[in-house]
C-alpha cells in the first residue's frame, strides 16, 4: 500500500512511529453499509469509523442487525442515518458502494454474495466463509463483476509481518524449514458479554456452534501470517476434538457443537513445515496471542511482544546474520531484540488506542483499493486459502488423512 | 545386595564425561563404578585412571564375563543400545540405558521381555520426570492450580552438531537410528506423556532438510558429517477426551528462546525447560500473570541425567519398581515408529502400548 499512497509519518510512540495516509485523489469518501452490530462492530469498528480522518475517507450511510432493537440503538449511538433488521434492505440501497460484512461467519457468505451480486465492493470479516467453495464462489464473482473484495485478517498489511516476510525472502533466516503462530484464547469473555441491554449482552453462542470454533475465531490470524509469509501451503494434516462439552454465559449453558481444541500441522512442500493451534487459554512466555516463530537453517526469528489490541508484534528475536535484521527494516534494541520502524498503516495515534485497529486498517485499505481500483493485498484468494486449509483440516482431524491443498493465492 | 551397587560404566564418550562421571562423586557410600568399558582402549583407560575406576575394558563381552557388577550403565551410542543392554542383561546385571533404549519397537520389546523373563531392574533414560524442575512442574499440575491440562507443546532441538564444540565424531547423531526425534524429541515425548498418559493416536510430518554439515569446532573439526534420517519432524499426539500435544523435534531452530514444554490448563500455563535444571518454572494464571520458580538441586546446570542412575541404585537398595519404566520407554519408542509410519502413509496411526504413569513423585 505504500507505493500508492503517500506515506507520513506521525509521532513516535512506544511501539514505534505511526503512520497514517493523505492522497490527492481520495477527496471524497466511499458510502458503506455495515451489517452486523455485535461485539466487534461496538467496541471497535463504529468507534474508529467515528474518527474524523475516518469519516474523510467512509462514510457510514447505514447499519444493520438481525436484531433489529439493536440496529436502531446502534444507529442512534453513533449517528448513522438509516438503521435495518434486513440485510437485503441495506444492500439494495443505491447510496452505497461498500458492504462490510461484520455477521457471525455462517453469514458471511450469503450476505457477501448478496452483496456482490448487487454490485457492491466487500469487506468480509474473517473467516470469509465456512467452505472452501462458499469463499471460491465469493473471489470468482467479485472477479467477474470487477468489485473490490478484501476478506480480513490483514495480517500483511502489519508491519511485523512485512519484516518477517522480507527476511525470509531475503534469505536472511537460510532455507526456512519450521514455523509456527499461536493464539491463546478466544472471543468468549468480551466487555460487549458482561453488561446490560441490546449493546452491552451480546450473545457468544455462536462461537460453539458447527460453523464457530478456534480455528475459524482466531486461529485464522496466525494461517494468514504464517500463509502470508511463507505462501501457499501444500498440504494439511490435524487432530482435533471437543475438550469442555458445555459453556456458560450468564445463565445460559451452551452446548459446544465445535472442535474447541485443535492442531493444524501444513506443509509447505521443500521439507518446510507449519504448526497452528487453535487451543483456548494457550498462554506461554512465547506464545501470546498472536506470536510467530520462523526457523531456517541460517537463523530464526520469533515473537517477543505484542501490542494488545491490534495482535500484531511489535518486538522480535532475531537470529541472523550482521545486519539483516536493520537491512529488513528493524530497529536493533540489544540482545538480539529489534523493533519497529513504522505500525499499521492508516492507524494513527488515536485509531491506535482504540480496539480493533487492524480491523481499521483494514477497512482503509478496502477503500484505498476501491478508490485508486488497485487489487487487494488482502485479498479474497488469500482469504479462500485460509478457508481450505480449515475445511480441510477438520476433514484430516475427522479420517485421520493427510489433505491436499488445492487453491493458492 | 550389598549395601554398596556395584556399577559397570559401558561408554565413555561424551555424554559420560560430560553429565555422568563428574556428578558420580554424590552416590558415594551407595555405589561405585568397579568397571567401565570403552570403544578405544586410551578412553576406557583415561577415564579410568581419573575417576579411579579398579577396571578397564575395550571389549564388552570380556568385561561382563569378568566383572562382579551388579548393574550396567549403558551410555553408548543410540544404535548400540539395544545389544549392549541385552549383552548386560543376559549376563545377569541390572540396566540403567541411555535414551531411546532401542531404535525399533521390536528391540524395545526384546528388552523389556529379557529383562522380566530374568528378574532384572531396568532404568531407561531419559529420567526427566525425576528432574526438579520437572517434578515442580508436575506437581503445579497435579495440585490442580492450572485446571486440567488440555493441550501441551514439546519442543526437541537440536544443533548440527549436537553442540559446539562436541568433542566425538557426531555421525551417530545423524545415521539410522540417530536423528533429532530419537536425541531431542523423546525428553518432551517421556515428559508429556508422563504428565497426560499414554497417547492413542499419533499424526506426523517428517523430511530431510539437510544433507550434510560441516563440524566447525572440536576435534572432528572441518570434516563434513553427512545427514542420513530426516532430521524435521513434527508430532501430534492425541491423548483423547479432546485432549492433544504437538512435538516438534528437528536441528534447525536452535536459535529458539521458547521452552522445551508448555503445559496448558483450562485455567494457566506451566512451561519449563526440560534440561535445564537451574531454569525456573514459569506458572502463567489470568488475571495474576507469570510467576517464576527455580528448584534448588545439587547439580548447578544442565541435565542431571544421574538421577536416574541413582534411581536405578534406590530401586536396587530396596526392591521398589522404577519410574523411568522399560513400558514408559516402549510407548515412547512406539509414538516415534508411529510418527515414521504416519508421515509415509499420510495418515494418523493408532498407538497399541501403554503404561502406568502413577507413582511418580
Amino acid at each position: 500500500m505504500a507505493e500508492t499512497n503517500q506515506v507520513v509519518q506521525s509521532a513516535s510512540t512506544e511501539t514505534g512511529p505511526l503512520l497514517t495516509t493523505h492522497d490527492s485523489r481520495l477527496t471524497t469518501p466511499v458510502r458503506a453499509g455495515l451489517i452486523g452490530c455485535g461485539s466487534l462492530s461496538l467496541i471497535g469498528i463504529l468507534p474508529q469509523l467515528s474518527e474524523p480522518d475516518a469519516k474523510r475517507r467512509v462514510e457510514l450511510a447505514a447499519v444493520c442487525d438481525v436484531n433489529e432493537e439493536r440496529a436502531r440503538e446502534t444507529a442512534s449511538r453513533f449517528g448513522v442515518p438509516h438503521a435495518y433488521g434486513d440485510a437485503q434492505e441495506l444492500i439494495d440501497r443505491e447510496d452505497i458502494d461498500l458492504v462490510l460484512v461484520i455477521t457471525p461467519i455462517e453469514y458471511h457468505h450469503p450476505i457477501a454474495m448478496a452483496a456482490l451480486r448487487a454490485g457492491k465492493h466487500v469487506y468480509v470479516q474473517k473467516t470469509m466463509a465456512t467452505t472452501y467453495a462458499e469463499a471460491r464462489e465469493m473471489v470468482e464473482t467479485a472477479r467477474e463483476r470487477g468489485l473490490t473484495l478484501v476478506a480480513a485478517p490483514g495480517q500483511m498489511l502489519a508491519p511485523a509481518m512485512q519484516a518477517m516476510k522480507r527476511l525470509v525472502d531475503a534469505g536472511a533466516l537460510g532455507d526456512v524449514y519450521w514455523a509456527w503462530g499461536n493464539t491463546g484464547g478466544w472471543h468468549h469473555d468480551e466487555p460487549t458479554r458482561r453488561g446490560e441491554g441490546a449493546l452491552g449482552a451480546v450473545d457468544p453462542s455462536w462461537y460453539y456452534r458447527a460453523a464457530g470454533g478456534p480455528l475459524r475465531d482466531v486461529t485464522v490470524y496466525v494461517l494468514h501470517s504464517l500463509t502470508g509469509i511463507l505462501g501457499p501451503a501444500q498440504r494439511v494434516t490435524a487432530m482435533s476434538g471437543i475438550r469442555a462439552p458445555m459453556r456458560h454465559w450468564r445463565d445460559k449453558a451452551i452446548p459446544v457443537e465445535v472442535d474447541d481444541n485443535s492442531l493444524l500441522l501444513l506443509d509447505f512442500g521443500g521439507a518446510t513445515f507449519a504448526m497452528a493451534g487453535g487451543q483456548s487459554s494457550r498462554t506461554g512466555p512465547l506464545m501470546q496471542w498472536g506470536a510467530m516463530g520462523v526457523y531456517g537453517s541460517g537463523g530464526a526469528i520469533e515473537t517477543l511482544e505484542i501490542e494488545p489490541l491490534s495482535g500484531h508484534p511489535t518486538r522480535l528475536s532475531v537470529a541472523a546474520h550482521d545486519g539483516a535484521a536493520e537491512r529488513g527494516g528493524l530497529r536493533p534494541l540489544g540482545d538480539g531484540t529489534y523493533g519497529l520502524t513504522g505500525w499499521l498503516p492508516y492507524v494513527t495515534e488515536t485509531h491506535a488506542a482504540i480496539p480493533e485497529p487492524h480491523v481499521y486498517a483494514d477497512i482503509l485499505h478496502a477503500v484505498d483499493c476501491i478508490e485508486l481500483g488497485k487489487p487487494p493485498l488482502v485479498s479474497g484468494e488469500h482469504g479462500a486459502h485460509v478457508v481450505e486449509i480449515i475445511e480441510k483440516g477438520y476433514l484430516a482431524a475427522r479420517t485421520g488423512q493427510t489433505q491436499t491443498l488445492e487453491s493458492r493465492f | 545386595m550389598a549395601d554398596v551397587a556395584k556399577l559397570a560404566l559401558i561408554g565413555c564418550g561424551d555424554v559420560a564425561q560430560r553429565d555422568y562421571l563428574p556428578e558420580f562423586h554424590r552416590l558415594a557410600g551407595r555405589a561405585k563404578i568397579v568397571a567401565v568399558c570403552g570403544r578405544t582402549s586410551e578412553r576406557a583407560r583415561d577415564v579410568a585412571s581419573r575417576y579411579g575406576i579398579p577396571a578397564w575394558y575395550d571389549d564388552l563381552d570380556r568385561m561382563l564375563a569378568e566383572s562382579d557388577a551388579d548393574a550396567a550403565i549403558n551410555l553408548t551410542p543410540i544404535q548400540a543400545h539395544t545389544e549392549t543392554t541385552l549383552a548386560a542383561l543376559q549376563a545377569g546385571m541390572h540396566v540403567y540405558s541411555e535414551k531411546p533404549v532401542a531404535t525399533s519397537l521390536t528391540d524395545a520389546e526384546r528388552i523389556r521381555d529379557k529383562a522380566s523373563q530374568r528378574g532384572l531392574t531396568l532404568v531407561c533414560a531419559p529420567s526427566v520426570l525425576l528432574f526438579p524442575q520437572v517434578r515442580y512442574a508436575r506437581e503445579i499440575v497435579a495440585s490442580g492450580t492450572i485446571g486440567e491440562v488440555h493441550a501441551a507443546l514439546g519442543r526437541g532441538y537440536g544443533g548440527v552438531p549436537p553442540w559446539a564444540g562436541y568433542p566425538s565424531d557426531p555421525s551417530p547423531f545423524f545415521a539410522a537410528g540417530g536423528g533429532p526425534l530419537a536425541d531431542m524429541g523423546v525428553y518432551p515425548l517421556h515428559a508429556i506423556t508422563g504428565v497426560l498418559g499414554p497417547a492413542r493416536r499419533v499424526s506426523a510430518f517428517a523430511a530431510q532438510a539437510q544433507r550434510d554439515f560441516v563440524v566447525e569446532d572440536g576435534p572432528f573439526a572441518g570434516r563434513r558429517a553427512p545427514i542420513e534420517v530426516a532430521d524435521n519432524w513434527h508430532l501430534m499426539l492425541d491423548f483423547g477426551d479432546g485432549r492433544l500435544a504437538s512435538v516438534t523435534a528437528n536441528n534447525v531452530a536452535h536459535a529458539s528462546r521458547a521452552p522445551q514444554m508448555e503445559l496448558f490448563g483450562l485455567g494457566g500455563t506451566v512451561s519449563v525447560d526440560l534440561l535445564d535444571v537451574s531454569a525456573p518454572v514459569e506458572t502463567y494464571l489470568p488475571g495474576q500473570g507469570w510467576s517464576s520458580q527455580v528448584m534448588p538441586h545439587e547439580r548447578a546446570a544442565g541435565p542431571d541425567h544421574l538421577l536416574g542412575v541413582e534411581h536405578l541404585v534406590d530401586c536396587l537398595a530396596t526392591g521398589a519398581r522404577p519410574l523411568p519404566s522399560i513400558e514408559h520407554a516402549v510407548h515412547v519408542i512406539e509414538i516415534m515408529e508411529a510418527a515414521a509410519r504416519s508421515a509415509a502413509t499420510n495418515s494418523a496411526i493408532r498407538l497399541e502400548t501403554t503404561f502406568s504413569h502413577d507413582g511418580w513423585p
